[in-house]
C-alpha cells in the first residue's frame, strides 16, 4: 500500500513538475507547481515526517504559491511569448538547455568512469524514528544544527536585503543608470526601464 | 466492523451537522441583521423563517447558470470546489468532544486524531484562498480579478499573524495536537488560552475575520468597489458553493477559536462531563464566536485597503512576534511547567 | 559553557562579519542614505579587525592544529588561507565601490551590506566539512552576487545580468542539492569526512563502501556535486552565465565575481575532492576511482582553458575578454585539483593567491578607464599610456601577469601548477596549457598595444588618485610576490593548506 502510494506520489510530482515547464501560460505553472508541492508533502507523509509535510503545505502552498499568483495577476501575464516581449530580455533558453543537457551528460560520463553494475543500495540508516516529534526537532535545531539555522536566517535577511534594494524605486536626483551603465551616456529614459 | 460504521456515523454527523450549521447560519445572518437594524428579517417560509435555507438552495439550483466569455472554463469551475473544499477538511480534526463511547466502541469527538493538528488546521485551511483568487482570475472581469488580488494579499498578511498565534499556544501546551491543546486547559476556568494569552487571543480573533474576509475586512468582495469581488460572475450552484465555503470556513475559525482559546468541549467546573454536554459546551463557545462575526459585520464600519495592509503588517505581526518571544521565554522559565 | 564560548572564539572573525554586516545596514536606515562613504570606513575597519582575527587564527592553528567548532566548522589553515584573501580582496574591492566614478555616492549602504553578506558565505564555504553549512555558506554568496548583479536599476544590460545570473545559478545550486542528497542517502551523514571514511559506530556508512556495492549512484551523486561547484567557477560546459553577468553588473562587483567568489568556489571544490579521494585514512577502494575522477577534471581543464582563451581573442570589450580570460584561468587552477596530489592542491592554492593579485589589479584598471572614459571597449584604450602612464604601466604589470611571464607572481604560479600537473603525468595537459599561454599573450598585449602604440584620441582629462595609489600598491605586490624574497613564504603558507586536510603525501612515480 505505502510502496504504491509512493509510486504514485513520485510519478504525480515528476508530471507536475513537467507541468511547471510545459505549461505556456504561467498560471498553469504555478498550479502544476502546487501540485507538486502536494505530492512531496505525501511522500513526507509516507516517510512519516508530519511536520515536514504541514510545513511544506503552509509555507509553500499557503503563502508561497499564493504570493506567486498574486505576482502573475497583478502583472496581468498571458502567454510566454507575450513576457519575453515586455519584458524585452530575451533569456537564451538555448544556453539554459545546454547548461542542463551537459550537467546531465556530465553524470553521464561520471557512470562511464564508475565502471558498470547496478546492485540494490543499502542506503545508510537515517534516523528517522524520532526526529519528527516536535520537541525532538527543535532540539535538534537549536543544537547540533544551530550553526546553520543561524546562517540561514542571515541567508534570509541578506535575500530580503538585495530584492529590496533592487526594487525599491530611485529616489528623484540621483543617476540613474542606463545604457552601458553610465550617468554621462544619457539616454532618453523608456518606460520600462524606470519601472 | 463496527468500528468501521461507528466511524462512517461521526463523519455523517460531523459533516451533516456542519453544513445543516452552515445553511441555519446563512439564516442567522439575516436574522440578525435585522434584529441590529430593527427589522423583521424573513419569516414567511416555515415557523421563524427556519425553512428559509432550503429555499434559497432550491432556488440557487434552478437558476441558470452562466460562464462568462473569454473565461478560463476549467478554473472556472475549479475554482467554488476549491474554496468549499479546505474548510471541509479542517473540520475532521477539530474536537467536538472528548473520549466516548458508542455503540460500544471506544472512540472520541472527532473524525481524526493527527499530531500536527494544530499546524494542519493552518496550512489546510489556507488553502481556501485559491478558490478565491483563482475564481477571480478566471472570471475575465476586472472586479472579480481585483477581489482576487486583494483576497490573496490580505490572506497572506494575516495568516502569519494566526499561525504565530497558534505557535504560541503550541509551545506553551508543549504538543501540537488538539486534544493535548484542550487538555492543558481542562480543570479551571483561568487555564483557558484566552486568559493565559490575552494578546494572541485578541490577535487570532483579529486575524480570523480577515481570513474568513469577513467584515470589516471583506476587501474580496467590496460591494460599493467591487460589485460583488472575487464572485461578480457566479451564479446558482456555483455562487452557492462559494457561499457555503465561506460560511464554513467561517464556523471552522469559530470552532477554533473555541478550541485554542476557550478551552475546547471543556465544561467549566465539570472535569468529566459525558460527551453530550461537552459537545452542547462546545456548541455554545462557538455560537458564541458565530455571533460575533455578525456582530461585527453589522455594526463597524469597513476599513480602506491600505489600512488593513498597515494593520496587519506593522502592528499585528510585530505584536505576534512579541507575543512567541514572551511565552516561549516564559515557558523556558518555567511559568507553564507542571 | 566555557567550551561554548571557545567555540564561539573559534568563529570569531565570522560573527565580527555578521556583526559588521548588520551594523552597516542599521547605520545606513539611520543616516536615510546620505553619503555612504561613511559606511564604506566602516566596512574597512571592520574587515581590517577580521583580518587581524585570522592572523591570529593562523598562528593559533600552527601550535594547535586543526579545530572545529560546533561540530561543523573547520578551522584549518587551508581555510584560513582563504579567509585571509577573502578579506584582502573584500578590502580592496569596497575601496573600489568607494572609488567608483560611475557609482553614486548616497543611499548605497545595501551595496556594502550585500558584500560583506558575500564574504561570510565565501568564509562558511571554504571552512566546513558540512554539506549543509556548504550549502548554505554558497547561497549566501550566490544570493548576495545576484542582487549585486543587478544593482544598477535603470540599466538594461545590469538587470539581465541578474536575472541569467539567477537562473543558472537556480539551475546549478538544484543540480548540486540533488548531489548531496544522494551522497546523504548513501552514506547518511552530511559530514565529508565521515563519507571518506566513516568508523564504527559512527551511524554512518563510507563513500567506499557503498562504492564497492554499487558504483553508478555514488558517481552520479559525486559528479553532481561537481558539476555544482563547475558552474560557481564557471568551468566550461557551465560558462555561459559570466560573460554576461560579468558584462552586465557593476565592476566592483564584476571584480568580486572574478575574484573572491570564484576563489571561494575552488576552495570548496578542492575541500570536497580532498575529503572524498586524497585525505589520509580514506578507505582504499574510492581512491581508485579518485584517480578517474581527477582525469575527468583534467579534460574539463583543458576544454575550458582553450575554449576560454579562444572566445577572448574574439573580444572588442575590455570588461568581456577579462570574463573569458577569467574562465581560462578557472582551467589553469582546475589543473591543480585535477593532478590530486598535495603538491597540486598547493599550486591551485598559490595560483589563486596570485590570481587574487592581478585579478583585482585587472579589474581596477577597468574601473579606472571607466571613469575616465564611460566605455569599456578595447579601442578606447588608445592613448591611456600617455595621459595616464603610472596606470597603464600598473596594468602592464598585471597583464604580464596574467600572461604568466616572469619576474611576476602570475609566472611562478604556472610553473608549480605545471610541475604538479607533469609529477601527477598530466604532461599532455601542461603542454596544452603551455599552448593556451601563448594564445593569451595575444589578446593580452592587444590592450597593451592600443594603450601605448597608438595615436592618442581626444579625452577628458580625469585623474582618479586613489584608485591610481591602489593600482600601484597591486602592481608592486604582484611584481614582488614573484621574486625570491617574497614568493617563498607564500609557498610556504600555500604548502600548509593541503596539510592542513591532512592530503596524503602522493609518491609521484607510483601514479
Amino acid at each position: 500500500m505505502a510502496e504504491t502510494l509512493f509510486y504514485l506520489l513520485s510519478i504525480g510530482a515528476i508530471a507536475c513538475g513537467a507541468g511547471v515547464i510545459r505549461a505556456r501560460m504561467p498560471l498553469f505553472s504555478v498550479l502544476c507547481l502546487l501540485g507538486a508541492f502536494f505530492c512531496l508533502s505525501g511522500i513526507y507523509l509516507l516517510a512519516g515526517f508530519q511536520f515536514l509535510a504541514v510545513t511544506q503545505l503552509l509555507v509553500y502552498a499557503g503563502a508561497i504559491m499564493v504570493l506567486f499568483l498574486f505576482v502573475i495577476m497583478l502583472l496581468n501575464l498571458g502567454d510566454e511569448n507575450e513576457i519575453a516581449r515586455q519584458s524585452g530580455i530575451a533569456l537564451s533558453g538555448k544556453q539554459l538547455a545546454v547548461a542542463g543537457t551537459s550537467a546531465g551528460v556530465f553524470a553521464l560520463i561520471g557512470v562511464l568512469t564508475a565502471g558498470y553494475g547496478i546492485a540494490p543500495v543499502e542506503t545508510a540508516s537515517t534516523r528517522a524514528s524520532g526526529i519528527d516529534e516536535l520537541q525532538t526537532l527543535a532540539v535538534e535545531l537549536f543544537s547540533r544544527y544551530m550553526l546553520p539555522f543561524e546562517a540561514a536566517s542571515l541567508l534570509l535577511l541578506l535575500t530580503m536585503i538585495g530584492v529590496i534594494a533592487i526594487a525599491k524605486r530611485q529616489r528623484a536626483g540621483e543617476p540613474t543608470h542606463t545604457g552601458a551603465g553610465f550617468p554621462w551616456t544619457k539616454e532618453p529614459l523608456d518606460e520600462e526601464s524606470t519601472l | 466492523m463496527e468500528d468501521f460504521l461507528v466511524i462512517l456515523l461521526k463523519v455523517a454527523a460531523i459533516y451533516g451537522g456542519v453544513i445543516g450549521t452552515a445553511a441555519l447560519y446563512t439564516l442567522a445572518e439575516r436574522k440578525v441583521a435585522a434584529w441590529i437594524q430593527y427589522r423583521i428579517g424573513p419569516n414567511r417560509v416555515g415557523p421563524w423563517g427556519l425553512l428559509q435555507p432550503l429555499a434559497d438552495g432550491v432556488k440557487f439550483i434552478f437558476k441558470e447558470e452562466l460562464v462568462p466569455a473569454g473565461a478560463n472554463k476549467l478554473l472556472f469551475r475549479l475554482a467554488p470546489m476549491m474554496s468549499a473544499v479546505p474548510a471541509m477538511l479542517t473540520i475532521a480534526v477539530v474536537p467536538f468532544a472528548g473520549d466516548m463511547t458508542l455503540f460500544g466502541v471506544d472512540t472520541f469527538g472527532a473524525i481524526a486524531k493527527i499530531d500536527m493538528s494544530a499546524f494542519y488546521v493552518v496550512a489546510i485551511g489556507g488553502l481556501g484562498v485559491y478558490g478565491i483568487i483563482l475564481g477571480g482570475w478566471s472570471s475575465n472581469s476586472k472586479y472579480s480579478l481585483m477581489g482576487g488580488l486583494r483576497a490573496s494579499a490580505q490572506m497572506v498578511s494575516y495568516e502569519l499573524s494566526l499561525l504565530l498565534g497558534i505557535l504560541s499556544i503550541v509551545v506553551v501546551s508543549g504538543s501540537a495536537d488538539l486534544y493535548d491543546i484542550v487538555d492543558a486547559q481542562s480543570g479551571a476556568i483561568w487555564r483557558w488560552n484566552a486568559f493565559q494569552q490575552p494578546l494572541a487571543f485578541g490577535l487570532f480573533v483579529i486575524a480570523t475575520f480577515a481570513e474568513t474576509n469577513r467584515h470589516p475586512f471583506d476587501f474580496a468582495e467590496c460591494e460599493p468597489e467591487l460589485v460583488a469581488g472575487f464572485h461578480t460572475e457566479y451564479s446558482s450552484m456555483k455562487f452557492a458553493l462559494f457561499f457555503l465555503g465561506e460560511y464554513c470556513a467561517m464556523i471552522v475559525m469559530a470552532s477554533l477559536t473555541t478550541t485554542f482559546f476557550l478551552g475546547g468541549f471543556e465544561v467549566p467546573f465539570w472535569a468529566d462531563a459525558p460527551w453530550v454536554i461537552q459537545l452542547a459546551a462546545f456548541g455554545a463557545k462557538t455560537a458564541f464566536f458565530l455571533f460575533l462575526f455578525l456582530w461585527v459585520r453589522w455594526t463597524l464600519p469597513r476599513f480602506r485597503f491600505d489600512q488593513l495592509m498597515s494593520l496587519g503588517w506593522k502592528v499585528m505581526l510585530p505584536l505576534s512576534l512579541l507575543n512567541v518571544f514572551l511565552y516561549g521565554a516564559l515557558t523556558s522559565f518555567g511559568a507553564f511547567g507542571d | 559553557m566555557n567550551a561554548y564560548i571557545e567555540q564561539m572564539g573559534l568563529i570569531a572573525p565570522e560573527l565580527v562579519l555578521t556583526a559588521l554586516s548588520l551594523f552597516v545596514l542599521t547605520w545606513d536606515l539611520l543616516k536615510k542614505g546620505r553619503n555612504s562613504d561613511h559606511i564604506g570606513y566602516a566596512t574597512l575597519v571592520g574587515l581590517a579587525v577580521t583580518g587581524w582575527l585570522l592572523l591570529q587564527q593562523w598562528g593559533m592553528l600552527g601550535d594547535k592544529g586543526t579545530q572545529t567548532a560546533f561540530g561543523m566548522v573547520t578551522i584549518d589553515r587551508f581555510g584560513t588561507f582563504f579567509k585571509l584573501f577573502t578579506v584582502g580582496s573584500m578590502a580592496v574591492v569596497t575601496l573600489f565601490v568607494m572609488l567608483d566614478k560611475n557609482e553614486r555616492k548616497h543611499g548605497i549602504g545595501e551595496y556594502y551590506f550585500l558584500l560583506i553578506g558575500a564574504s561570510i558565505g565565501a568564509f562558511f564555504m571554504v571552512s566546513t566539512n558540512n554539506l549543509l553549512l556548504l550549502m548554505l555558506g554558497l547561497e549566501l554568496l550566490s544570493l548576495a552576487s545576484y542582487s549585486l548583479a543587478g544593482f544598477h536599476k535603470g540599466s538594461k544590460r545590469s538587470a539581465e545580468a541578474a536575472l541569467k545570473y539567477i537562473v543558472f545559478g537556480g539551475l546549478s545550486a538544484g543540480v548540486m542539492l540533488y548531489g548531496i542528497s544522494l551522497l546523504y542517502g548513501l552514506t547518511g551523514t552530511l559530514d565529508l569526512g565521515l563519507m571518506g571514511h566513516a568508523p564504527e559506530g559512527s551511524g554512518a556508512v563510507s563513500l567506499a563502501t557503498q562504492f564497492d556495492a554499487s558504483p553508478i549512484p555514488v558517481a552520479i551523486a559525486v559528479v553532481l556535486v561537481l558539476a555544482g561547484f563547475a558552474y560557481k567557477v564557471s568551468v566550461v560546459p557551465f560558462h555561459f552565465w559570466t560573460p554576461d553577468v560579468y558584462e552586465g553588473a557593476p565592476t566592483p562587483v564584476t571584480t568580486f565575481l572574478a575574484v573572491g567568489s570564484k576563489a571561494a568556489g575552488f576552495a570548496a571544490l578542492l575541500r570536497f575532492v580532498g575529503a572524498l579521494f586524497l585525505t589520509d585514512g580514506v578507505d582504499a577502494s574510492i581512491v581508485a576511482y579518485g584517480d578517474r575522477i581527477g582525469f575527468l577534471l583534467a579534460i574539463l581543464a583543458a576544454i575550458t582553458m582553450t575554449l576560454g582563451n579562444l572566445s577572448a581573442l574574439r573580444q572588442g570589450s575590455l570588461k568581456r575578454m577579462l570574463a573569458y580570460s577569467s574562465i581560462a584561468h578557472a582551467g589553469y587552477v582546475l589543473m591543480g585539483a585535477a593532478s590530486m596530489t598535495s603538491e597540486g592542491f598547493a599550486a591551485a592554492m598559490f595560483y589563486l593567491a596570485a590570481y587574487y593579485c592581478m585579478n583585482l589589479g585587472a579589474f581596477g584598471f577597468l574601473i579606472y578607464f571607466e571613469g575616465v572614459t564611460g566605455k569599456d571597449d578595447i579601442d578606447s584604450l588608445k592613448g591611456m599610456g600617455w595621459r595616464h602612464p603610472v596606470v597603464a604601466w600598473s596594468m602592464v604589470v598585471f597583464l604580464v601577469a596574467l600572461t604568466g611571464l616572469p619576474p611576476t607572481v602570475g609566472f611562478y604560479g604556472k610553473l608549480i601548477l605545471f610541475y604538479a600537473a607533469i609529477d601527477a603525468g598530466l604532461a599532455w595537459l601542461v603542454i596544452i596549457a603551455a599552448i593556451n599561454s601563448v594564445i593569451s599573450l595575444f589578446y593580452y598585449f592587444r590592450v597593451a598595444k592600443s594603450m601605448f602604440l597608438t595615436e592618442p584620441v581626444p579625452q577628458v582629462p580625469m585623474r582618479q588618485h586613489g584608485l591610481a595609489g591602489i593600482l600601484c600598491v597591486l602592481a608592486v605586490v604582484t611584481v614582488l610576490a614573484g621574486l625570491g624574497a617574497f614568493k617563498d613564504p607564500l609557498r610556504g603558507w600555500a604548502d600548509e593548506g593541503p596539510a592542513s586536510l591532512e592530503i596524503y603525501a602522493t609518491d609521484a612515480g607510483s601514479r
